[in-house]
């Protein structure tokens, strides 16, 4: 049977890694000396508590050639075939390490898949691919659907500001929305892998407005999802504001964890879906 | 206006030859490059179709006359999109009308100018009737009562009587003047007019543009004019030089600008963009704003000094886009804004923002993945959430909506009607906030004018969060003149 691989970035809580049977390997925070395993041994809540306290700004790293080696090996040893699905390759090398264990491990049995994308979205991409191979379809026949996929998950998201994002150099066409003399709310979106502008508005309720705009121009939703970073009550709310809009579409709330984290700070919220 | 008319005087003033048809096309075209403001580029448009209606004749009679005044009024009013009666429309429609009417009897040129001043003055007189605005100030329309001297000028000079001269307006020097540089190095801003015939003006366009930048050549086989940055204004002029006679030739040190500048232009990667900016501000700190949101290039002027079309039009073709939103930030502003969507063949939409306030509403509503027309629309729309209230001094005494005025109170217009006065700013602001039927406002931004003392604004900044306590509210440097704050409530 095919299963899927993805990373921590894919913001999928533990329960739905194991109902769908999906393999998270986890990249690294470094708050000066000290490791953190993403989402394993920081959880979101915890690193931004340890953001507010900590004088040291925190690095990330991807997974080693080894973890994804290790992943892989231990699938293919109970004879099953593996589609990886990654953090956006313009972002991370985390995607090059998976291809690099893949080589060394079992080229013709691992699909590694750049899901251009982070978060939920990328979590909708494995969670797809888990129900494909659940239904018993072959490695090509759950790549080529992931893949197919990719450019269909969608990422909105409002942050208190682009600070996290510009010093992570991470920020990409965004940074046309720095340098504000105003005090404005940055709205990015993720495009072909990269972190890119959509606008600004001019207060935080402002901001929520503009992203359920945004959320409602794009129709046939598959699935949806509030992403937020240390904004759990503005998240709820949102939730609720746009559920009646999508009645039997189930709403996950998605907490994203430190690494991710790293690059938004405090205050982010968003909607990560899939469009038909 | 005036400056408009000057400009067009400045066209035919070396032209020693006696065909109307070129003195018409000539003047048409200097009134159109210097337009400023609503009543400037109405009499450029007068002036067009008048040359429009002369054709190719190098002289005409009584008839042929008047049908060219209709024709310039025709044409005016087409100009604009919603014609209000009252204005210098009225009066050059009834002028013109009277001009026909006094055709049919005489073949006299001069009665037939006269018929059209006397109708001029008469309509005039009655657009204090005619508009609201007017009838509570007392006054006539000032666009109108231009056209009227323009036309008893025209008359005098037939009847063979001396003209007076009018003194320069000292609202001119109001325009902020480039000061030159000890250091060279940054280009020169050069400009002149090459008069010939059968000029080649793709030829000419082509050879400019590469000898410079923010190249712009406009004209006809008979007169091209050329503004250019270049660093070396020697060689271009020599070049030009060699098509044609020069005329109006200026040259000017951009190098304090670049200075001033310098930070901002280094920031701004030159690389082409699906999408450009163009704002127009009065104000460095206003300037600053609009281009920390992400606009290309801001064009000096608003109140009182409006920019001309040309300097709208030097802005769009700067920009490195072939795609651009314009933002005149001011009522009297947007027709010249108009005019440059017809004169450039970039792709050019108005956002037609009347304040300050409403063109940094509309600049938020920018969105990066949308195209030009839908941004537009997005951006019109969303101005007209943002209420603005301004604060300056009343210039005269007059009564507006039953409010009395006078010379030298303060007052405060919201959304563009004075709706309170004071003793000092704070207090007309007070009055301005009473009559806002918002129900919730969310964010108040206060934009201090270059004279507002700084305890002041700490002050209005304070009482305003005292008043809206759910509200944001921050305190920006427009550094405006004339107005000491400008408010935007949304």
């Amino acid at each position: 049977m095919v299963r899927i691989v993805t990373d921590s970035t894919a913001d999928l809580t533990s329960a739905q890694q194991r109902s769908a049977g999906i393999t998270v390997v986890p990249l690294n925070v470094h708050f000066g000396d000290q490791v953190f395993r993403d989402r394993v041994d920081l959880t979101g809540a915890e690193f931004f508590e340890k953001l507010k306290s900590s004088s040291q700004h925190p690095r990330t790293s991807q997974p080693s050639v080894g973890a994804f080696e290790e992943a892989f090996r231990a699938l293919r040893s109970d004879g099953h075939e593996v589609a990886a699905v990654l953090l956006s390759a313009k972002v991370s090398g985390t995607y090059n390490s998976a291809l690099m264990a893949a080589r060394s491990v079992d080229q013709d049995h691992i699909e590694v898949i750049d899901s251009e994308s982070a978060s939920m979205a990328l979590g909708f991409l494995a969670l797809e691919g888990a129900e494909k191979a659940k239904a018993g379809a072959s490695l090509k026949e759950v790549a080529a659907h992931v893949r197919a996929l990719v450019p269909k998950a969608k990422i909105l998201a409002t942050m208190d500001s682009l600070t996290y994002l510009e010093r992570g150099g991470r920020i990409g066409k965004a940074r046309a929305l720095l340098g504000s003399l105003l005090n404005v709310k940055p709205l990015i979106t993720v495009q072909d892998g990269e972190v890119v502008p959509l606008g600004r508005a001019r207060s935080w309720p402002q901001a929520l407005d503009r992203l359920v705009e945004m959320l409602e121009r794009d129709s046939n939703l598959t699935r949806l999802a509030v992403l937020h970073g240390a904004a759990d009550t503005d998240a709820q709310q949102l939730r609720a504001r746009v559920a009646p809009r999508y009645p039997g579409l189930e709403i996950h709330l998605a907490e994203i964890g430190p690494v991710l984290g790293t690059y938004t700070g405090p205050g982010v919220v968003g909607f990560t879906y899939l469009i038909a | 206006m005036l400056l408009t008319l000057q400009s067009a005087i400045g066209d035919i003033r070396d032209l020693d030859e006696a065909d109307l048809s070129r003195v018409a096309r000539r003047a048409a075209h200097g009134a159109l490059m210097g337009a400023r403001g609503n009543s400037g580029v109405i009499l450029s448009q007068i002036f067009r179709g008048f040359a429009v209606g002369v054709g190719t004749r190098a002289s005409v009679d009584a008839a042929q006359l008047a049908a060219a005044f209709r024709e310039g009024s025709t044409v005016a009013y087409r100009a604009v999109i919603k014609p209000t009666e009252g204005t210098m429309l009225t009066v050059a429609r009834e002028a013109s009308a009277a001009a026909v009417t006094a055709a049919e009897k005489t073949g006299d040129l001069t009665e037939v100018v006269k018929s059209a001043c006397e109708a001029a003055a008469d309509a005039v007189e009655r657009t204090t009737e005619q508009l609201d605005v007017l009838r509570q100030a007392g006054v006539v329309d000032a666009g109108g009562y231009g056209l009227q001297v323009i036309l008893e000028g025209f008359l005098k000079r037939l009847q063979g009587e001396a003209l007076t001269a009018f003194e320069k307006s000292a609202v001119q020097h109001a325009r902020p003047k480039v000061v030159a540089s000890p250091e060279a190095g940054w280009g020169y801003c050069t400009e002149f007019v090459i008069n010939g015939e059968h000029l080649p003006v793709d030829d000419v366009r082509q050879e400019i543009a590469r000898r410079g930048e923010s190249a712009l050549v406009v004209g006809d086989e008979s007169a091209i004019k050329v503004h250019v940055h270049t660093h070396e204004p020697a060689t271009v002029i020599g070049y030009a030089s060699g098509v044609g006679s020069l005329s109006r030739l200026k040259v000017d040190d951009m190098s304090a600008q670049h200075h001033r500048l310098q930070g901002e232009v280094a920031r701004r990667p030159r690389s082409s963009k699906r999408m450009a900016l163009v704002a127009v501000a009065s104000g460095d700190g206003f300037r600053r704003i609009l281009e920390s949101l992400g606009v290309d290039s801001v064009v000096g002027g608003g109140q009182t000094m409006n920019p001309s079309t040309e300097d709208l039009l030097a802005a769009v073709e700067s920009v490195p886009s072939e795609s651009v939103l314009v933002l005149p930030n001011n009522g009297n502003v947007i027709m010249a804004a108009q005019q440059v969507a017809q004169l450039t063949r970039k792709q050019v939409s108005i956002v037609p923002s009347k304040s300050m306030p409403q063109g940094i509403a509309a600049l938020l509503a920018f969105d990066f993945g949308a195209d030009l027309e839908a941004n537009a629309s997005a951006m019109a729309h969303a101005l007209k959430q943002v209420h603005t209230i301004e604060v300056t001094r009343a210039v005269r005494a007059s009564e507006v909506d039953g409010l009395r005025i006078a010379e030298n109170d303060v007052i405060a217009l919201l959304d563009d009607r004075i709706v309170a006065t004071g003793n000092a700013p704070l207090d007309a602001i007070a009055g301005a906030l009473d009559r806002l039927k918002s129900t919730t406002v969310r964010t108040v931004t206060v934009y201090a004018g270059s004279d507002a003392p700084e305890a002041e604004r700490e002050r209005l900044t304070k009482t305003l969060m005292d008043r809206f306590p759910k509200a944001m509210v921050e305190l920006q440097s427009g550094d405006q003149p004339l107005y000491p704050y400008v408010l935007a409530v949304e």
